[in-house]
């Protein structure tokens, strides 16, 4: 599929490199992206839940918390397409809904923490001095605290923590490393030329990062995207499987923390609790599966070896098709 | 020097956490001990009761004062007592819950760090080929699998269904621990499944780790120097390479077992095994503030402790790190 498409696309390109417009980077990057095959089953992945969860009303079949009203504990057919829960819910319906649920705090979890870590780790790395010295210590210390005792601590002070509570704990507690890197990142931009050159064009420094170091480090802000929202979705069912502020939305955790109390697997209801898990497996294969593939386009160390070859077979090819084109 | 301004850096890291397990509760919305103590009115004694508002200050005391307390009561080694487990003292609860972390989840990470590391190395050095391409998406795979599901599915089928394991704890109940040949095999039965579930999750972290390590050491001049010398390749792939590209494993392996301290949380509230993480996970349903407290302690002071041995670990390896002065 994409062999075809570059053989039909080179062609179209004048052969000389000079008159040929320069197209912007991030759209080719984007293009090499989409060109591994890791990445493009990841975003296939990702956007089959996606879809579900925008569409989730017009998908459910049932009240996804409808109380009691149907038959519990029904094993999968034609009507209950996943079963039914022991408290007498829709399984498949509240796995819809749950994915709706989940993803949205991958995704907020995602925000918050992206931003604080690109907002300290290279507002701080590019700085450097007295803001970078409190800044860096403080991601020293978060970095040392154990985040997993850390996070169910806070949330079990907080009384009947909802989803909100949820994000803004996980979103709050996991930006550290995701900022250590990005500050490693942004000091080596410190002393490079094109940015000693938008300072003496008297940009400022909150200018300086906007237009000059963010737009390098893009990878590395998406990858941490990417990872938080594998995060979000994880820390969610974590907390929530430990009954922390469980409440009745249903969200992929809450639906294997009402298995276990509803003693799913004494009864033997496994249709009840491998959806959400099975789910989040997949949600967490596909990310991985995308960040490896930006990283395999934006880390030259991974590159597949046999580099010079594949360049000189592109060649080749170009030239083939040119003598087609003759 | 550099040692001392790393010791002075750890007591500091361990102020801060004492100091944040202390502000928590205080800093909440409306106290939750004070509604702990609203809500176990009359359940607990008198006796325990006021132990607890002397351990969480619950009176009119300014903040700083219970902050003082609190800081003697620690130096004392006194970490309160145990609501769910009264009168068992915090530090008992967790002395008996250690061993079965510590043999868990330390043996675990130990075999979880040998067996991805050897994958990785071998996966790296036949880079592309078959075993490499089998190796990286079945790990890929199962470490995007969340491990308290996967030790749902494991319970779920191997003792449920096929009833091969035992269902839950780490021994036979009624059976007292001891040293007995008997009760060692029991144990290791009860734990097979738990440790697969740890296994199956790490493993392919170390691996992708030591691969992407390997990748880029054997890109190295000293290989391709070492490959023309017509050493063998097993030679080059373990005494060259892989010797060169553990390092940074190594420092992560023993921070990982700094956390073995924490135990699996999950995994061991699932199959009811009774260490650190479960007593945990017990303390945060039961809302058992001063267990809670206590362990949050122990694993903090263990982590920073690793951590510490760690930039330690990393001079003593790497001696480029001491002169530049750089701490990670």
């Amino acid at each position: 599929m994409s062999r075809q498409d570059a053989n039909t696309m080179e062609p179209q390109s004048p052969p000389d490199a000079r008159s040929r417009a320069p197209k912007p980077q991030w759209l080719q990057a984007i293009r090499q992206v989409f060109k591994e095959p890791k990445a493009v089953i990841g975003f296939a992945i990702l956007g089959i839940f996606v879809i579900i969860a925008i569409f989730a009303p017009y998908l459910a079949r049932f009240d996804p918390m409808n109380e009691g009203a149907l038959p519990p504990l029904t094993p999968p057919n034609k009507t209950y397409w996943f079963g039914t829960t022991g408290y007498g819910d829709d399984v498949y319906s509240q796995w819809i809904y749950a994915t709706r649920t989940s993803i949205c705090i991958g995704l907020e979890v995602a925000v918050i923490a992206t931003s604080l870590s690109v907002i300290l780790g290279v507002y701080a790395g590019f700085k450097g001095g007295k803001v970078d010295a409190v800044v860096n210590w403080v991601t020293q210390v978060m970095l040392v605290l154990p985040g997993y005792p850390l996070i169910i601590m806070i949330s079990s002070y907080i009384p009947n923590a909802g989803s909100q509570a949820i994000v803004w704990i996980l979103g709050l507690t996991s930006w550290p490393a995701a900022a250590r890197m990005k500050r490693a990142q942004a000091m080596t931009f410190r002393t490079r030329d094109f940015i000693l050159a938008a300072r003496l064009g008297g940009f400022s420094d909150f200018r300086t990062v906007c237009t000059e170091v963010l737009p390098n480090m893009v990878s590395l802000v998406f990858n941490t995207f990417i990872s938080m929202i594998s995060w979000g979705i994880f820390g969610e069912a974590f907390l929530r499987f430990l009954g922390i502020g469980s409440t009745r939305t249903p969200s992929w955790g809450n639906m294997l923390n009402a298995s276990q109390n509803g003693n799913a697997m004494m009864e033997g209801a496994w249709w009840w609790f491998i959806p959400p898990g099975l789910s989040i497996t997949m949600v967490i294969l596909a990310l991985t599966l995308i960040n490896y593939g930006i990283d395999e386009v934006s880390n030259p160390r991974l590159k597949k070896p046999p580099k010079l070859s594949k360049a000189i077979r592109d060649k080749l090819r170009l030239q083939a098709a040119e003598e087609g084109a003759v | 020097m550099y040692y001392v301004k790393k010791f002075i850096h750890f007591i500091v890291l361990v102020w801060v956490a004492i100091t944040l397990n202390f502000l928590m509760p205080h800093l909440m919305p409306g106290n939750p001990m004070e509604a702990l103590v609203a809500k176990s009115q009359g359940k607990i004694s008198p006796v325990v009761m006021h132990a607890l508002a002397l351990q969480f200050g619950i009176d009119n005391k300014p903040l700083w004062q219970k902050y003082i307390d609190y800081m003697t009561q620690l130096l004392h080694g006194n970490l309160g007592v145990s609501i769910t487990y009264y009168p068992v003292d915090v530090k008992t609860v967790i002395g008996q819950a250690l061993p079965w972390t510590l043999i868990l989840v330390g043996v675990t990470t130990i075999l979880a760090f040998l067996i991805g590391t050897l994958i990785g190395i071998v996966a790296a050095w036949r880079r592309n080929k078959l075993f490499d391409s089998i190796m990286g998406p079945i790990w890929m795979f199962l470490g995007s699998v969340p491990q308290f599901w996967l030790a749902l599915l494991l319970l779920y089928y191997f003792a449920f269904k096929l009833g091969w394991f035992p269902e839950m704890h780490s021994y036979n109940y009624g059976d007292s621990p001891s040293w007995s040949l008997k009760f060692l095999s029991d144990a290791v039965w009860h734990s097979i499944l738990p440790a697969c579930a740890l296994l199956f999750t790490t493993i392919g972290g170390w691996m992708l780790a030591m691969r992407n390590n390997m990748i880029q050491i054997i890109s190295d001049d000293f290989i391709a120097y070492a490959r023309a010398r017509g050493l063998r390749p097993w030679n080059i792939m373990m005494v060259y390479a892989a010797r060169n590209a553990i390092l940074p494993s190594v420092t992560q392996f023993a921070i990982a077992l700094g956390y073995a301290v924490g135990g699996q949380i999950l995994i061991e509230e699932i199959f009811s095994y009774p260490g650190i993480g479960y007593q945990l996970a017990q303390a945060v349903i039961t809302q058992d503030y001063p267990l809670m407290q206590g362990i949050f302690f122990i694993i903090a002071v263990v982590m920073l402790l690793a951590n510490f041995v760690v930039d330690i670990l990393y001079t003593r390896l790497d001696p480029r790190v001491r002169t530049e002065g750089a701490s990670a």
